[in-house]
């Protein structure tokens, strides 16, 4: 396992806390509501508040608070870009709001993502999304490509790392600056990682076939899913907390 | 001079509860001109120890030295990578250039040279192990067969005419051919080039028939570090999965038939060959007298 930045973030750390433990159908419904409410609401202080929630979700779920920094570390330029931006052209306030609202955002969506395993994952978006089906849309495929882009995103970053090491190791000294050598370097890896996606999205395919996969199908889930009577609570506080945070302020 | 390990330890995604302590407390020195085994189970720190060498991961603990060089200083790190070539795990995720041409004369490409140099050096490296250069020079890299892949990483590799070379797995799914292909070029190297190798493998035919020294690995620990002739000392051990060559079986057979009169150094063919000719050819001297 290699350090992959911001995107070791989007990884499923194993752990049994009470977020693993958690019906994921309930945790989407909290970080719907959650980031529903993040984002239409327009004061400081439940944008405060809303960080409040998340960083203390984090230490709910019995992960180090360092890992908090790390998941940060690759998005703190696009944070300072978005930040300069707003303040220059909304003042300080905004640029605060703006900061701590994507802050958030980032948070919710890596927690919920490194607590809960994939098979679960799709498991509870297919339940989620099983309204929809009755209405005779095929979500199945939807559900699938999600999970894939999911499960597939950090060995792709890996072995794009891989690539970059083998580039370094055969000669390549870059300047820390010289930004258009740089860029040329990453044009030269477009073509092998290309190559690989199309690749291991041939042999997913033919492993999936030879398993008798049939797109659309009706299936069964591997986990079975329940809610107890925390995932009760958490659905409830999902509901409050629009009316919480929104009302007053 | 040659590669010193001075107490190193490697701890993958370091901080997330995914830690992984890969290497632990090493100290080792790999000495100029000399071929080195790394052998283990699969996870014991074998891969992890190859990067650490080539300077692709920094130790959390202890210092890598190639040449007296610390491998963490990133002044002198250039430096270092032209004295250093790798051959990863995985050939595909070596190439990246357009053609076969192209890639083998990447690193050369960055150091200046002109074309006239890179095109002989190119074909030169090419020669050297084994691929036509007329005929694969203008293909792409990732139209080739796993073996050819191979060799045009090696020949990559090589090209910078590196003082040590680690291979990390090399002949993993190569074909019988292929694979006496690969250890033809190593052997040429050993004898020709006064240059260190590191050769990472699970096959202990393919370490005991080129390596002077084998290494032995067991979660992140070097548990053994002794000279390919004394292997049968180890051979037992419960945590490495060693699996005697035939080689070793019929040694073990007839040391039980003749104690105490087999050589040690009989663990290579060519050895064993030696040996029997040289029994043969004392006999038929003796009857000739």
């Amino acid at each position: 396992m290699s350090n992959l930045g911001a995107f070791s973030s989007l990884q499923y750390v194993a752990g049994d806390s009470l977020l693993h433990r958690l019906d994921p159908r309930s945790k989407y419904g909290f970080a719907i509501s959650y980031l529903v409410t993040l984002v239409s609401s327009n004061s400081l202080i439940t944008s405060w508040i809303g960080m409040v929630i998340v960083i203390s979700s984090y230490l709910l779920s019995g992960f180090h608070l360092l890992m908090v920094w790390r998941n940060l570390r690759g998005i703190i330029v696009v944070l300072f870009i978005l930040g300069s931006i707003q303040a220059s052209l909304n003042g300080i306030e905004a640029a605060a709001l703006v900061t701590l609202k994507v802050l958030s955002f980032f948070l919710m969506i890596t927690l919920m993502l490194s607590t809960t395993p994939p098979e679960k994952q799709i498991e509870g978006l297919r339940k989620l999304l099983s309204p929809v089906r009755r209405l005779g849309i095929n979500t199945e495929t939807f559900v699938f490509m999600f999970t894939v882009a999911v499960i597939y995103m950090p060995l792709l970053l890996e072995d794009t790392m891989r690539i970059m090491q083998a580039q370094r190791v055969r000669g390549l000294r870059n300047g820390r600056w010289n930004i258009a050598r740089r860029g040329k370097d990453m044009f030269l890896l477009l073509i092998p990682v290309l190559l690989m996606i199309l690749r291991r999205a041939e042999r997913l395919s033919e492993a999936m076939e030879s398993r008798c996969y049939q797109p659309g199908c009706e299936r069964t889930g591997y986990v079975q899913l329940k809610i107890a009577k925390h995932d009760i609570i958490v659905l409830i506080l999902a509901i409050l907390l629009p009316f919480i945070l929104l009302y007053p302020i | 001079m040659g590669i010193y390990f001075c107490d190193v330890s490697y701890t993958h995604a370091k901080g997330t509860p995914m830690e992984h302590r890969a290497v632990k407390c090493i100290t080792m020195s790999i000495p100029d001109g000399q071929f080195m085994a790394i052998m283990g189970s699969s996870g014991s720190g074998k891969s992890t120890l190859g990067q650490l060498s080539a300077g692709l991961l920094k130790p959390d603990k202890g210092t890598v030295y190639v040449d007296n060089i610390p491998i963490n200083n990133r002044k002198s790190r250039s430096q270092l990578w032209n004295k250093i070539a790798y051959v990863s795990q995985f050939p595909e995720h070596q190439l990246f250039e357009e053609t076969v041409f192209l890639d083998i004369g990447f690193g050369l490409r960055r150091m200046k040279y002109s074309d006239h140099e890179i095109m002989a050096k190119v074909k030169e490296t090419m020669e050297l192990v084994g691929l036509d250069f007329e005929r694969y020079k203008d293909r792409s890299p990732f139209q080739l067969s796993g073996g050819e892949q191979r060799l045009a990483a090696l020949a990559g590799a090589l090209i910078k005419e590196p003082n040590i070379l680690i291979l990390d797995e090399p002949t993993v799914g190569l074909d019988p051919s292929a694979r006496m292909k690969f250890h033809a070029v190593l052997t040429f190297l050993k004898r020709t080039r006064r240059i260190s190798i590191v050769y990472i493998t699970h096959d202990l035919q393919d370490a005991l028939e080129h390596a002077d020294r084998l290494i032995l690995l067991h979660h992140g620990e070097l548990v053994h570090d002794l000279k390919t002739t004394a292997i049968h000392s180890v051979l037992d051990h419960p945590g490495i999965p060693l699996f005697p060559t035939p080689l070793l079986r019929l040694r073990k057979e007839l040391e039980v038939i003749f104690p105490e009169l087999i050589d040690s150094e009989i663990v290579q063919e060519n050895k064993l060959l030696n040996y029997v000719s040289e029994r043969i050819l004392r006999i038929s001297e003796m009857d000739n007298e």
